[in-house]
């Protein structure tokens, strides 16, 4: 996966916004690729632009997003469903809201896993109940007979994570997964993403605020500040040769917590 | 709803309570016995003219005594709920199963869609519904079926507005956008994700939807369209008996009156209560 030149601009009544930035980034398959800004740096936009699942008003002006060598923002919206959960899929920051209430958490994996494959209800259930277990899900049969409201922050944090791997995509994006949990609950969930995405030899795209984190999971990092990558490469040559003013920050900063 | 998950079952139950056997749900409950046994509560036919008894007043035979055509009044204020309820009923939910669909699609889609729509139902809404269904019943002749088709036509409007302003929210959700990433197609999502989440403020309106369409049943039958004399209906049994109020002969008028006003009386009353039931 690769972005080249991406700049999106939130327009507003009479005057635009550029929130991403003539954005260049690339992520080879199989890798983990860390990127890490202040909120409102518009992170989050840019996963939502690869996905080209912007709120209406924000567009993209220039730029390519390349998956396999084809470029999406070229795609018919029928061909970018099908890609999206099957090739690509994304784990949000606040699970709980990410989830429909009238549903209950098994009709919904089972209902993403149904719109990309042929199956009966059964068979899907049943992938859900095998996945919900492999996510360390104690008792997968009744959790999939909850509904959201009854499931806890680490529950639904998992809930959300079957959803994102039932169709088993080549890229995940994941949208500060963590940082709505508990410490603990933090440990725990973010141990089985990684065992899952490694496991299933998935790229990622691991958005957070957290550099230290970043840094000790993924192999390249990506620096945005104010709509801008600042700064991009391997982890070892960002943390030891920082170029960027911000990224030197970055690194202070988080030196400090230690 | 996300409410209920911390209530114990004792105190969820005495809300249902709350709900079911609360007065208007009774009376409503006692309309729905009325229509669906009506012949087994009273030993007359409802459209059988028996003129040696014409205008009797109430009595132990008659309760609610017998109208200019010797009709017994009861029994026609029964089965005059089977069509009364039945009209209204059966129009609010075609106008829901037309205007729901249409108003959540145009709440998520935006855009021309949602512009045309809205000032669609604009128009439709503009009109003076009474006059507009005199209009209709001269051009296409009155029958019960036009009597639904009108009806329902003035309650897809109200629910394609109501559905829609509830959508909108909804697709700035994150579990509409979760969804949208899972790879749902805008017709799955509208269908799976938007629209069972606009059926509460649906339910509201649909007692309130409904008592007025017993009014307009009632009202139009009243002026001669929808349902006929001699066919039993609350409307048409007022406008037989009008006449005769002046002479002293009030109940053939009153009796189907009051029903139509306790039927409408306790729809509201039950959409009150679903409001409260959905707040505590």
């Amino acid at each position: 996966m690769a972005i080249k030149g991406l700049t999106v601009e939130i327009r507003e009544k009479s005057r635009t916004l550029p929130v991403v930035r003539n954005a260049t980034l690339s992520l080879a398959s199989g890798r983990w690729l860390g990127l890490v800004g202040e909120s409102g740096a518009g992170k989050s936009i840019l996963a939502l632009a690869i996905l080209r699942l912007l709120p209406p008003s924000a567009a993209i002006t220039s730029g390519r997003v390349l998956y396999n060598e084809c470029d999406l923002l070229k795609l018919s919206d029928g061909e970018m469903e099908k890609l999206r959960g099957q090739d690509i899929s994304v784990v949000f920051q606040n699970a709980v809201a990410a989830l429909n209430p009238l549903f209950t958490a098994g009709e919904q994996v089972a209902d993403v896993y149904r719109t990309h494959h042929r199956a009966s209800k059964r068979e899907a259930q049943q992938k859900v109940v095998e996945l919900f277990a492999a996510l360390g899900l104690s008792d997968p049969e009744s959790t999939a007979r909850m509904y959201p409201h009854q499931l806890s922050g680490g529950m639904a944090q998992r809930v959300m994570l079957a959803m994102a791997l039932i169709c088993s995509p080549r890229l995940l994006i994941a949208d500060d997964p963590t940082s709505t949990l508990d410490a603990t609950i933090q440990a725990q969930v973010l141990d089985i993403l990684l065992d899952q995405v490694s496991r299933r030899r998935m790229s990622m795209l691991l958005i957070s605020r957290d550099l230290r984190l970043v840094s000790v999971l993924c192999s390249q990092i990506a620096v945005m500040q104010a709509g801008e990558i600042v700064e991009a490469g391997p982890v070892g040559e960002i943390l030891s040769r920082p170029v960027h003013p911000y990224t030197k920050q970055l690194i202070e900063d988080a030196e400090l917590n230690v | 709803m996300g409410h209920s998950g911390g209530q114990t079952g004792v105190a969820r139950r005495q809300r249902w309570r709350g709900l079911f056997l609360s007065p208007p749900a009774i009376i409503l409950a006692v309309f729905v016995a009325a229509a669906l046994f009506a012949p087994f509560l009273t030993p007359y036919d409802p459209v059988t003219p028996f003129l040696a008894e014409r205008l009797q007043p109430p009595s132990f035979l008659h309760w609610f005594g017998t109208d200019s055509l010797g009709m017994d009044v009861f029994t026609r204020v029964l089965y005059a709920t089977r069509i009364d309820l039945s009209v209204a009923v059966a129009s609010v939910l075609l106008g829901i199963i037309i205007g729901a669909p249409v108003g959540a699609l145009a709440g998520y889609a935006r855009g021309w869609l949602d512009d045309v729509l809205m000032r669609l139902t604009e128009i439709m809404q503009a009109f003076p519904q009474i006059l507009f269904a005199m209009a209709l019943f001269a051009a296409v002749g009155s029958s019960i079926w036009h009597l639904i088709l009108i009806l329902a036509f003035f309650n897809v409007p109200v629910y394609l507005r109501m559905v829609r302003s509830s959508a909108l929210p909804l697709r700035e959700s994150e579990f509409v956008l979760a969804a949208r990433c899972a790879g749902h197609s805008t017709l799955s999502l509208v269908i799976k994700h938007i629209l069972p989440n606009t059926l509460v403020p649906i339910f509201s309106q649909f007692s309130l939807s409904t008592a007025y369409a017993i009014q307009m049943v009632a009202g139009l039958s009243f002026i001669g369209l929808g349902v006929h004399i001699p066919e039993a209906e609350w409307g048409s049994m007022i406008n037989l008996g009008a006449g005769y109020v002046i002479f002293g002969k009030w109940w053939p008028a009153f009796f189907p009156g009051m029903a139509a006003f306790v039927a409408s009386y306790a729809l509201h009353g039950l959409s009150r209560r679903w409001k409260e039931f959905l707040v505590t």
